[in-house]
């Protein structure tokens, strides 16, 4: 009878093991609004580059796109790679973080992409069902806020979107109330910045050689 | 006149030999330095129990291997007698970088990248991103955890210092 119910207590832990161990849900895609994240903590995104981050040269060159564009509007965090994890409250669900704003583009430095598109920024607020919310960013990154305009370096992806990742892929760009009404090529050129990118484009490393795909966005 | 001679290569050679000593003390303390980040995923019982389902998981478990080989034990298989602190899956997304780990507990490797790289390349990012999960901070360029992706394959002294300090944070 001891030998019997031992089994079966020892059978349901394995069961229970096998069913919350393979919960894994791959590629889900689900979605939460804008949230404030100005007073969240922010978790750094760690990991391993195939170029030398720090060099503005090999940032533009491993790039598909670099453009001046203004966010026009923040839509919320969507979370892709659902996984579901063990803790030590329950299963809870792992999913990376995304971004998605619409910009108007203001000036195509690399690539040539139409006025209105959207992007993913890689990061975000942390997906978390225990209530543990942060910040997930890259070290020396940043969210981009609604209204501000930036140098954006971006990705395009096999489905035609683009995407926006890594530290330093949107650079802030200072401009003036009275210059943002009219921002051109020309004005751009006086900002130091906008010159800094000019020049690594017109001096880019390809320090990768990749499959490189075409953005739904192109002209 | 033989004497002084002999008093003076003595010299010489002392000096030569203070120089030598003072240079490998510099070399050995002043060159090395620990770079821990503000966070870890290792565990209360100062485990680090991986489970995953990436196309990548043997070089996860040499990666293990070979941070273990300086402290024995801490990265383990997930088992069913404990919880999971970190998994690894794979992304395939243009972005940058092989390998990525988020404080949540997640390692994604990069198939987009690490599908044309060799065993050697691949098994240095999966001991880089283990390394983040214990707790390191990106260093230099000639460790494990320096931020680009290399073909090393042994722990530095840098790596060394980085998971002692890490450790003593657990």
């Amino acid at each position: 009878m001891t030998i019997v119910v031992a089994a079966l207590i020892v059978g349901a832990a394995f069961g229970f093991n096998f069913f919350n161990k393979d919960t894994n849900v791959k590629n889900a895609v689900s979605e939460v609004e804008n949230v404030d994240t100005s007073k969240l903590p922010i978790f750094p995104i760690r990991g391993s580059f195939v170029y030398d981050v720090n060099n503005i040269n090999e940032a533009v060159g491993i790039v598909d796109y670099v453009f001046v564009g203004k966010v026009v509007r923040n839509d919320g965090t969507i979370y892709k790679g659902i996984i579901t994890m063990e803790s030590e409250n329950g299963p809870k669900e792992v999913g990376t973080p995304y971004t998605k704003y619409a910009i108007q583009v203001i000036d195509n430095i690399k690539g040539a992409l139409i006025d209105t598109i959207e992007v993913l920024k890689h990061g975000g607020v942390s997906q978390d069902n225990k209530g543990n919310k942060g910040v997930f960013i890259f070290e020396d990154d940043l969210l981009p806020e609604v209204d501000k305009f930036y140098i954006f370096l971006g990705y395009a992806q096999k489905d035609g979107s683009i995407i926006i990742s890594g530290p330093n892929s949107n650079v802030p760009l200072n401009v003036s109330d009275k210059q943002s009404n009219n921002l051109t090529k020309q004005s751009l050129s006086s900002l130091s910045v906008y010159q800094q990118y000019q020049e690594a484009f017109e001096n880019q490393i390809i320090s990768v050689q990749r499959e490189r795909f075409t953005s739904k966005y192109e002209k | 006149m033989v004497t002084t001679g002999i008093l003076k290569a003595k010299k010489i050679w002392l000096f030569a030999l203070a120089a030598v000593t003072l240079l490998f003390a510099f070399n050995t303390t002043s060159f090395s330095a620990a770079y821990v980040q503000s966070w870890h995923l290792v565990d209360s019982g100062k485990h680090l129990d991986y489970d995953g389902d990436s196309i990548y998981m043997s070089h996860i478990t040499t990666g293990a291997g070979i941070w273990n080989g300086y402290k024995s034990g801490v990265i383990r298989p997930d088992s069913i007698w404990v919880i999971e602190d970190v998994y690894v899956t794979d992304i395939e997304i243009a972005n940058g970088y092989t390998g990525v780990t988020y404080a949540s507990g997640k390692i994604e490797l990069n198939v987009y990248y690490l599908s044309d790289h060799s065993t050697t390349r691949r098994t240095n990012t999966a001991t880089h991103e283990l390394g983040h999960a214990l707790g390191l901070d990106h260093s230099t360029s000639t460790d494990i955890m320096g931020p680009i992706q290399t073909t090393i394959l042994t722990l530095s002294q840098n790596d060394k210092d980085s998971y002692d300090l890490a450790y003593s944070k657990y």
